[in-house]
């Protein structure tokens, strides 16, 4: 252990790693600390997905499955991905009912495959493993089992203990995660506007797989919201469900809907639990300057984005890089990574910052019955168009459905009632959802 | 004192996160609380999704 490094990065998740290995290879001294002792080995829900080909957060990743390289021509970096994947097609909706509807063309999918797909299911232990001997060969020097407990301004710096050490470096890179130690540590989450802890289990199972090739649904049941997603491992598919009531019991849930439920229980017969994962999600909104005392916080840790390994992987790039540079021209402070702020704010905050996160989908299955959600649900015969966005898709089924309130209103007057008088009560709602978690301040 | 069931708990660190004690660490990849520090506030038994953490009296 050195006594002192350039960069401290915290966090060996994709944004972590791939800051610690940015700034290695620029030829800094980096530390790099985890909490887990496997630091590659994924326990938490996050079937390793990303969007390809598509524009998010003004980054783009393309796949070179021939030089087996994951590809950032916005950003213009590249690694290694050389595991197995499957490509993703598009979303579906389901209602209790069984009805659909979908975001893709899964008839267009099956005969262009690789030219219509949206983005592809990897083996995310299998990026990170790649990315850590990358680490490892540029010098980083790796701590596991190193839970860090403090942090604090220090000698033209900052300190942090961790696993019963103290570390000292000229910056430190936090990438922990969506329940960020630092940004509570670093008083953070005081100014940042609550939402909910949602909760997530999330099954793999092993059978014959109910869904389309490379789609993601979610599905209305009667009792709960859940998702059925692919996996590019044969015979498995993932069972999840989530919520922000932290009284609910999710495996019960998962329990019912899989062996009980009338319409869905047919597509798990024969199917064998084969391993759980979990996660807790502290939904806070993002974080306007996430950079104090040379700490900068990146990835997960200023805020929570759906669908984003991208985001991760390139905030880890931009921040290895912005590191760098400061060093380099000797700005130990906020003026030297200025430049990461700046694009935190014009891809990330600008656009996102007031976003506001909604009530949890269990609501909605309180409000409304099965029949009505049918309803609601056959009203979109077309299949929409094809999106691995959350953001573009709720948006999407936003505006359909409000061309459509006046047809609503006319054929079932009482469930625009019920919605509209639901929209009223969103506040308390809201209220109700945030009193049951917990805000990590 | 509040006690981690391990054969339940999955690592997932939801509970270290969220302690306000920051009594829960991850000790070989599953969870430990340390009972010097745990306050029994019960936010770890509330939150962890497994219900792997429970009080033992």
């Amino acid at each position: 252990m050195s006594n002192r490094y350039d960069v401290i990065v915290v966090g060996a998740g994709p944004a972590g790693l791939m800051a610690a290995k940015t700034a290695s290879e620029n030829g800094l001294n980096v530390a790099l600390l985890e909490r887990k002792r496997a630091l590659t080995r994924i326990r938490r829900v996050d079937h390793g997905a990303i969007s390809l080909n598509e524009y998010m957060f003004g980054q783009m990743a393309t796949y070179n499955a021939k030089a087996e390289l994951l590809c950032f021509p916005v950003a213009g970096f590249s690694i290694p991905y050389s595991g197995p994947y499957c490509n993703l097609y598009g979303f579906q909706i389901h209602s209790p009912g069984g009805k659909r509807i979908s975001f893709g063309n899964w008839e267009k999918a099956k005969r262009e495959e690789d030219k219509v797909r949206l983005g592809i299911s990897f083996s995310k232990e299998t990026l990170l493993k790649g990315l850590l001997e990358q680490c490892k060969g540029y010098g980083v020097e790796v701590f596991p089992d190193t839970n860090v407990t403090g942090i604090e301004k220090a000698e033209e710096g900052v300190q942090v203990s961790g696993g019963g050490e103290t570390f000292k470096a000229t910056f430190v890179i936090a990438a922990d995660g969506v329940n960020s130690r630092i940004a509570r540590l670093l008083e953070f989450n005081k100014e940042r506007k609550f939402f909910g802890t949602q909760r997530n289990i999330t099954w793999t199972m092993a059978g014959e797989v109910p869904i389309e090739e490379g789609s993601l649904n979610f599905i209305v049941a009667e009792n709960g919201v859940f998702s059925v997603s692919s996996s590019y491992k044969k015979g498995v598919f993932h069972v999840g469900a989530g919520s922000y009531n932290t009284k609910a019991d999710l495996n019960a849930r998962l329990e019912k809907f899989t062996r009980e439920d009338k319409i869905y229980t047919s597509w798990f017969t024969g199917a064998k639990k084969v391993d759980v994962a979990n996660c807790v999600v502290t939904t806070l909104a993002p974080i306007k300057e996430p950079f104090k005392d040379n700490t900068l916080l990146i990835g997960d840790a200023a805020w929570v984005m759906q669908f984003s390994n991208m985001a991760a992987l390139c905030s880890g790039w931009k921040a290895g890089n912005v590191v760098t540079l400061a060093i380099v021209d000797k700005k130990f402070n906020r003026e030297g990574i200025s430049s990461y702020l700046e694009w935190w704010e014009k891809y990330f905050y600008g656009p996102y910052g007031s976003y506001e996160f909604g009530v949890g989908s269990d609501k909605f299955v309180d409000i409304l019955t099965s029949e009505e959600f049918d309803y609601l649900v056959e009203l979109i015969k077309d299949p929409m168009p094809a999106t691995l966005n959350v953001y573009t898709l709720f948006s999407q089924i936003g505006r359909t459905y409000a061309e459509l309130f006046e047809k609503i209103y006319e054929e079932r007057p009482e469930i625009m009632e019920r919605l509209i008088e639901m929209r009223s009560n969103m506040d308390e709602l809201m209220e109700a959802q945030k009193k049951l978690g917990f805000p990590n301040r | 004192m509040v006690t981690i069931d391990t054969t339940i708990c999955t690592g997932c660190g939801g509970c270290i996160d969220l302690c306000p004690a920051i009594a829960i660490s991850m000790i070989k990849d599953v969870v430990t609380i340390n009972s010097e520090q745990c306050t029994e506030c019960g936010i770890c038994i509330k939150v962890c999704p497994m219900q792997a953490p429970y009080k033992n009296e």
